[in-house]
């Protein structure tokens, strides 16, 4: 549901405010400016996915520094906007618009929405400066490869789950596994290889797209990435006047990452993390995973045709292949009805452990806090990161050449706010006045309120179609609470500007509005020093 | 009992259990009570398993591809010992821990509504025509799932526990043992109330206001609560070793959320019960302000055990409060070392008998609660009145006891005046005719000829409710008509194969097809068989004329006239009315004699709209109801407690509006839309009501919200 309204174009157009109908890539007048000490952040509309290139003010006026923060949607989410959008022009506009050169390129997390459009056919002969990376990435990193592998294995086992389910026919719940595998992997799930699944195609989980994207803005810049931890010291943005950048997360502890818990850490036997073994799968020796001693258990197959006990199973419970028929209305059920035996699903739950791997992606985002200069505004950019990875930001200071710097202190100079997760369930901490968590309530404080702006990177039409599951995006209670706490500044992929919510300060909307640009490829905020 | 028997049949049957799950104690305090020993009702033919008359354990383990064998507890080794030694490697002991803790939970449930409980039937389509099928015992699989999870399917009918490896981390347990969830007294008891109450009110799984779902896991955890601390011995143990000071909630209070922390679910109840400062545990103060601000179901369901729990330490304070003047002889202190031990038995004795009668204060509410959309408030109404019904005169304050703590954290009914008891109580018959009649009066004093308008009344002529008299009259003769002449016959099809279910009724001084109560020492199924004929000639008396005028003042819509046409009518001018079923229940009368009273639950439906422009056109579109693309079904309805002897209802509890009423309906859809905390940034908003959900498993599981 769209609560935002259509602007009226003839009655809102200001004087500054342009609406350009039609795409100009590379129109001159379109290149992106910053006021003297400020940015200008340009929200390119992919679809259901994030794209951000700001440019902030530079050593010389003429040259900015151009900062690109991930590049990738959900395919088939451009098609669903009103002014449907293709990422190919997107790419060769952010080529037109910094001369084929970004000082810094940023991935916050490998998610398909994230990082899908990076790729040589997007962006030919594309040169970065310097590629930023969260610290999860870095192949010297301990934790980070802790963390790699329980996701390698967790990946394959429910590549495995979903073949399984499959073959089942247990079409719903694979139906779920495949949309959150195809975040992770970036294409779709089925010509993977998991830990026993060999398809035909036999593609191998560590080259999916999302790996061949990492690994193309790697090579497009000279040396290695740079991997940022939070609450190390404030790093300057390469090519940048006063502007500087602070890493607020993802934490270093993997608890607050992993949401799950403990699953996925021990199992029975086998020494993998994913989960036990998925029904119907072929022999092995149960004795290794059962919890319990070898004497008292009866291997399954063998249970309803155990001399002892085989009654009771067959009366109490059925073999897999012994078809109850329902009973007569008014009449008692069936001792052995099917409709009461455990299935695939309830055994093992892949649709949890899928969930849980994708907010464990989502929760190693790295969240960066960009200050226009020492003491000034603050744009956060929060990737996925969900209520883990919002909640370490407190645990420590920065030290910012001698002075401390505290968290709620950026949060509270912060202006502009990348709305987490297309503004989904658990991704925007609402928080309470006085809290001292990160939450909405602690950003733009005092005098920033009146200019304080949120950016959702979200194609409702295409989140709520079917026949893919119904994604709430935004969450209309947490639409609700950024439209109150921006006075109705909010900027939607899927929606064109804002008309002036009642109510509001007009001179304040009017400061608002001359600000933006609004094009059928992006919008453009202008954010003074 | 076919054959005469050489020795009486024992009453009960003791079995072994744990008290506290040992793998995951919190403390070695703990350890010394870890085993006690229940007694359970004694059932004759108890097949192994054990397959019962309401439970039976099925003991297979998918996840390890293997099946365990069944225990027989009739075998004379263990019918000596008590049952098998308690032993977390012996499966046959995790199904006796089952069995015997569910059998409990229901014996608590049965003392405290007055008669047999039944399971929710199973439902399925066949074809066109829906099924209702009688499930006679709830399954129990004791190692279901490999997860830090345990859930009641209402779909199986059944109760999945996981088990799973204790990680590093957790250090109340060694790294790579097996935790198991059947072996936690708290959880079987806890999933087998969900089980039981889906037997009484099966529309409570939906989640159509805050408290909903908040309710049906705050009502398992009490049950579970109280139903430990009422194990001789289990107290005694603990109120020794925890000398305290006075306040003796402390002590309580503390053991709670041990058990809670012991059993694995200690997440919920901690906050509101107490909190360690500087390592010494302090309760709470209850804070009225912290119910509005919370919403998550978690949060908010241990809000309302807070609220029991305070009222239970209330009145266990004034019971004992003899006890300590005796003992420190006035002073106020108690001497150092440890406490006297008969002290010690007798403040175990009024904790045991405390926690009993306020579990089944708490159960018998039940039956007091209305149909759908259940709130903390209204849940107090039901415990009040229904703790009334049974006694009026209350020595011990428990009444107060409750009204004062729920007041304490900020739960209130809507719709009342005030808190003080006489306002908290259901209306009765008088009651609610009184009601309408004012009502009515006061709406053809404005000058409404017709109702119909703002509030969108049943096109009935106002005023033709008539003077309390003659309305206290007809209704008087209304009632009496369902008791002693048959019902009209039955058009409706789904209620017609209700009757025809049933064998004819053998020799009786009353003509067929009357409302007839139930006896008690009927069986089981034919209880069942017989609620749902009895629910179908209700039905059908409901479309009388007598009836369809009292249905004004219970909260029901018979008459669809011109209301919103996307209430649910099958036929062309009057709405469907879904009688769930008519069931019989004993209860203490006023003279401590055993009464019977008649639970009738009536819900009626609506489709709803998420966009209100595109409500408003539904409503006026014949036929809409039966539209499939509607967003939601807003339900209403009452519960009515009839007396089959003086044939008089006794007490009418409505929903909020009826459901024809447009502001529930728009609260409903806010809910839905802005409030309803999703399980996860994927779920669609109609994901809670959809046929193949299974609400309890996002509620209990790890991974979820």
């Amino acid at each position: 549901m769209n609560v935002v309204t259509k602007s009226k174009s003839k009655a809102k157009s200001a004087p500054k405010s342009k609406k350009a109908k039609g795409k100009a890539p590379a129109d001159a007048a379109l290149a992106l400016k910053p006021p003297p000490g400020g940015a200008a952040v340009r929200m390119y509309r992919i679809g259901h996915g994030d794209c951000f290139l700001i440019a902030f003010a530079g050593e010389s006026s003429e040259k900015p520094a151009f900062v690109l923060i991930d590049c990738g949607y959900k395919p088939g989410s451009p098609g669903k906007l009103e002014q449907p959008t293709k990422v190919k022009e997107i790419a060769q506009h952010i080529i037109a618009t910094t001369g084929g050169f970004i000082d810094v390129a940023i991935v916050t997390h490998e998610h398909q929405d994230h990082v899908n459009g990076l790729t040589s056919g997007n962006f030919p002969g594309l040169k970065v400066g310097k590629v930023w990376f969260a610290w999860t990435e870095n192949p010297k990193d301990d934790i980070a490869n802790q963390l790699r592998k329980k996701f390698k294995d967790r990946l394959l086992g429910l590549i495995d789950a979903r073949a399984n389910l499959m073959g089942l026919g247990k079409n719903s719940v694979a139906d779920d596994l495949k949309w959150y595998l195809e975040f992770e992997l970036g294409e779709e799930a089925d010509e993977f290889n998991g830990n026993e699944h060999r398809p035909a195609a036999g593609k191998d989980p560590a080259a999916s797209a999302n790996k061949i994207a990492m690994k193309f803005l790697r090579d497009c810049a000279p040396g290695d990435p740079d991997y940022l931890y939070p609450h190390e010291k404030v790093r300057a943005i390469p090519g940048a006047r006063s502007a500087r950048v602070f890493a607020l997360g993802p934490p270093r502890d993997i608890d607050k990452i992993d949401d799950l818990d403990p699953i996925g850490d021990e199992t029975f036997g086998d020494d993998s993390h994913a989960m036990g073994a998925a029904a119907g799968a072929g022999t092995r020796e149960s004795s290794k995973t059962s919890p319990f001693p070898r004497r008292h258990l009866i291997p399954l197959d063998q249970a309803f045709t155990d001399s002892k006990f085989g009654d009771f199973f067959t009366n109490f419970y059925g073999a897999a292949d012994l078809v109850v028929n329902e009973a007569d209305d008014g009449k008692e059920i069936p001792t052995n009805a099917t409709w009461r035996r455990m299935t695939a699903d309830d055994a093992a739950d892949a649709g949890a452990l899928a969930l849980a791997m994708n907010n464990a992606t989502n929760n190693a985002s790295l969240v960066l806090a960009f200050e226009l200069s020492k003491g000034g505004k603050v744009l956060l950019f929060v990737g996925d990161a969900q209520a883990g990875n919002w909640r370490s930001w407190a645990d420590d200071k920065f030290d910012d050449d001698g002075t401390t710097v505290a968290v709620a202190d950026l949060l509270g100079r912060t202006v502009l706010y990348k709305v987490g997760h297309h503004g989904s369930h658990n991704a925007t901490l609402k928080g309470k006045a006085g809290s001292k968590q990160p939450s909405l309530t602690a950003m733009a404080k005092g005098e920033h309120a009146k200019e304080f702006v949120a950016m959702i990177t979200a194609v409702e039409a295409w989140a709520h179609q079917k026949p893919k599951p119904d994604w709430n995006h935004p969450l209309p209670a947490i639409k609700h609470a950024l439209l109150e706490k921006a006075g109705g500044r909010v900027l939607q992929t899927d929606s064109s500007l804002p008309s002036k919510p009642v109510g509001g300060g007009a001179a304040v909307w009017q400061a608002f509005v001359n600000r933006v640009t609004e094009t059928p490829l992006y919008f453009d905020l202008m954010i003074e020093a | 009992m076919a054959q005469a028997k050489d020795y009486p049949s024992p009453s009960v049957r003791r079995l072994r259990i744990f008290s506290f799950d040992p793998a995951l104690a919190a403390q070695y305090d703990l350890a010394g009570v870890s085993g006690v020993t229940i007694e359970i009702p004694w059932e004759d033919n108890l097949k192994p398993g054990p397959v019962g008359e309401y439970i039976e354990v099925i003991d297979i383990d998918p996840g390890s591809e293997a099946a365990y064998a069944p225990v027989d507890l009739n075998e004379p080794a263990l019918l000596a010992t008590d049952g098998l030694q308690p032993s977390e490697s012996d499966p046959r002991f995790h199904q006796q821990m089952c069995y015997a803790v569910a059998m409990k939970t229901i014996e608590h449930f049965e003392r405290a509504l007055g008669r047999k409980a039944l399971w929710s039937s199973h439902r399925s389509e066949q074809g066109t025509r829906f099924t209702e099928n009688y499930v006679p015992r709830l399954r129990i699989f004791p190692h279901a799932l490999r997860q830090q999870n345990a859930f009641y399917s209402p779909r199986k009918k059944a109760l999945l526990f996981g088990y799973f490896s204790s990680s590093a981390k957790d250090g109340r347990s060694t790294p790579g043992t097996t935790v198991f969830t059947c072996l936690s007294h708290d959880i079987i008891a806890h999933e087998t109330t969900h089980a039981l109450l889906d037997g009484v009110h099966p529309r409570f799984n939906e989640p159509v206001n805050e408290d909903v779902l908040a309710f049906h896991e705050a009502f398992a955890d009490i049950v579970a609560l109280f139903q430990h601390f009422s194990y001789p011995g289990v107290l005694r143990d603990q109120i020794a070793r925890t000398r305290g000071d006075l306040a003796r909630q402390s002590v309580l209070g503390q053991l709670a959320q041990q058990f809670a922390l012991a059993s694995g679910r200690g997440d919920a109840l901690r906050s509101y019960l107490g909190k360690v400062v500087d390592g010494v545990w302090t309760p709470v103060k209850p804070d009225p302000t912290v119910l509005q601000q919370t919403s998550e179901p978690h949060d908010r369901g241990a809000i309302l055990v807070a609220a029991v729990f305070g009222a239970f330490t209330k009145v266990y304070q004034a019971r004992t409060r003899d006890l300590f003047r005796i003992a420190t002889e006035g002073t106020g202190v108690l001497r150092q070392g440890d406490i006297h031990p008969d002290l010690v038995g007798r403040l175990a004795e009024e904790a045991q008998r405390a926690a009993d009668r306020a579990l089944q204060m708490c159960i018998r509410a039940i039956d007091y609660c209305p149909p759908v959309g259940i709130t903390f408030g209204s849940y107090l109404r039901a415990i009040i009145t229904a703790d009334y019904d049974m006694n009026p005169v209350d020595r011990q304050n428990w009444r107060l006891a409750f009204i004062e703590s729920f007041r304490e954290w900020g739960i209130s009914p809507q719709g009342t005046r005030s808190m003080a008891e006489d306002s908290l109580l259901w209306p009765t018959e008088q009651d609610v005719i009184q009601e309408q009649v004012k009502r009515e009066q006061a709406q053809v004093k404005h000058g409404q000829k017709r109702a119909g308008n703002e509030h969108k009344q049943a096109t009935y002529e106002l005023g033709s409710f008539g003077d309390v008299a003659s309305a206290t009259q007809r209704s008087q003769s209304a009632m009496r008509k369902i008791f002693n002449v048959a019902a009209p016959a039955q058009a409706d099809e789904f209620y017609s194969q209700k009757i025809a279910r049933a064998a004819p009724s053998q020799q009786s001084a009353k003509p067929e097809n009357v409302l007839t109560p139930a006896g008690l020492s009927m069986l089981r199924f034919d209880t069942w068989v017989d609620a749902d004929k009895q629910a179908a000639w209700f039905h059908s008396w409901l479309m009388d004329e007598d009836w369809t005028w009292l249905s004004r003042a219970l909260g029901l819509v018979v008459e669809v006239g011109n209301l919103p046409t996307t209430i649910a009518a099958r036929r062309a001018s009057r709405a469907n009315i879904e009688v769930h079923s008519v069931r019989t229940a004993m209860k203490q009368g006023v003279l401590g004699w055993p009464e019977q009273h008649m639970v009738v639950v009536l819900t009626q439906w609506r489709a709803g709209y998420f966009d209100k422009d595109k409500q408003r056109t539904k409503d006026r579109e014949p036929g809409a109801w039966k539209d499939m693309a509607r967003d939601f079904k807003y339900r209403a309805g009452c519960t009515l407690l009839i007396d089959p002897e003086g044939m008089e209802i006794r007490r009418v509890i409505r929903t909020p509006g009826t459901v024809a009423d447009e502001d529930e309906l728009d609260r409903m859809r806010r809910y839905l839309l802005d409030g309803l905390t999703p399980p996860n940034a994927f779920a669609g908003v109609g994901e809670r009501f959809g046929d193949t959900t299974e609400p309890f498993a996002f509620l209990h599981s790890h991974g979820g919200a």
